[in-house]
């Protein structure tokens, strides 16, 4: 009886243990190369991002092509030059929608969409991949399409956005998985864009992903020092 | 007839439109993907290799012509305009320059956008001038 004693406390140990050892801050170097399918110009934007659980924003140290700090929080991305904020725009990305946030919070899978209104509509094999369509809430079934994410070895392989009227508006591809700490993380995102006849391409890429490491510079929690009194406001 | 012909095209459209997703839909062209960004991967790497230090890239006329590329402002367009900006400097540029034209918190763009809306208003005010020199229809009498 002693012995099952001790196994039982050893259990509840390794457990509490467990959830001490749960991600709750990323880093990684990316790069972000886009462009508009058959033009001239690309796009590069590169440098570190950090993301916190609990601090609703993701933080991106820009190398290159500029030094800045850009905050993407709520709807809005912060621009920051010298601690400074010298703008803000809309935001591009929800950070709940992010890689980083999925893939942390172990969502990435599924795209977080079972923690969203949307449902399963129907879940079937084809070649080697799982498919799985989502529908919108009825009340949002005029406006919004349905959504197909496609795993493989249970990693999210795939994503295909669909117009209400059935055409597909957006692809999004999780290539490269490695381990992280025993998680699987994409080192690589595409994700193409459709409006007619054109396609934007974008190509994200994490390298040197650490968890749950503190660095010298915290940038996890950024706000900029100094704020004047009307940061200007772009469309952009 | 024509009519039942029509509701069946109208029918059979509706359904490919709401086809069953297959693996086609998860598919891209991966060659062309790479072709695109080839370039930019050729910067990705220098940069990479040279941790960000611009003057120790190579020398290559691509990369050359890319970082003048990436190094040449975006031209300014119409969602880049500030409006209020443009207001300041289209109603009352005089009080305009000092809140707009040399205020450091201001952007480029904001700035931009004042020159702008005061060369609007000297425009404006220069074609009302020439067609009607005289507004207040004082004849000299």
């Amino acid at each position: 009886m002693p012995y099952l004693l001790v196994i039982i406390c050893s259990c509840f140990l390794l457990a509490s243990q467990a959830a001490a050892q749960q991600l709750n801050r990323i880093q990684s170097d990316f790069s972000v190369k886009s462009k508009v399918k058959g033009s001239e110009g690309a796009r590069l934007v590169m440098g570190t991002c950090y993301y916190e659980l609990g601090s609703h924003q993701i933080v991106y140290e820009i190398k290159f092509p500029t030094r800045e700090i850009w905050i993407f929080k709520d709807s809005i991305q912060l621009v920051v030059r010298n601690d400074s904020l010298i703008a803000t725009k809309p935001a591009q990305m929800r950070v709940e929608l992010s890689t980083l946030h999925l893939g942390l919070t172990q969502q990435l899978a599924h795209y977080g969409l079972k923690n969203s209104p949307f449902e399963v509509e129907s879940v079937h094999k084809d070649k080697n991949l799982t498919i799985t369509t989502w529908k919108p809430p009825s009340t949002m079934g005029s406006k919004l399409g349905k959504v197909a994410t496609s795993a493989e070895d249970k990693k999210l392989q795939g994503v295909v956005f669909y117009h209400p009227k059935g055409h597909i508006l957006r692809k999004q591809f999780f290539k490269s998985y490695i381990l992280v700490q025993g998680y699987p993380f994409p080192t690589e995102v595409v994700d193409i864009a459709y409006d007619g006849a054109k396609e934007s391409l974008q190509q994200t890429t994490y390298s040197n992903i650490k968890i749950n490491e503190t660095p010298s510079r915290n940038l996890y929690t950024y706000s900029p020092l100094y704020v004047p009194a009307r940061p200007s406001t772009t469309k952009r | 007839m024509k009519k039942i012909l029509l509701s069946l095209c109208f029918a059979l459209v509706g359904l490919a439109s709401h086809a069953a997703v297959t693996a086609t839909d998860f598919q891209y062209d991966e060659a062309s993907f790479t072709t695109e960004f080839q370039e930019v991967t050729e910067l990705e790497n220098a940069l990479l290799s040279s941790n960000f230090s611009l003057n120790a890239l190579p020398e290559s006329d691509r990369l050359a012509g890319y970082m003048q590329a990436m190094a040449s402002p975006v031209p300014f367009s119409i969602d880049d305009m500030d409006w209020t900006a443009f207001a300041w400097g289209f109603c009352c540029w005089p009080v305009g320059f000092f809140v707009v034209g040399i205020n450091s918190n201001k952007t480029s763009d904001q700035k931009l956008s004042f020159w702008i809306g005061m060369g609007v208003s000297v425009v404006v005010s220069a074609i009302s001038y020439i067609a009607n020199p005289n507004p207040f229809g004082t004849t000299g009498m």
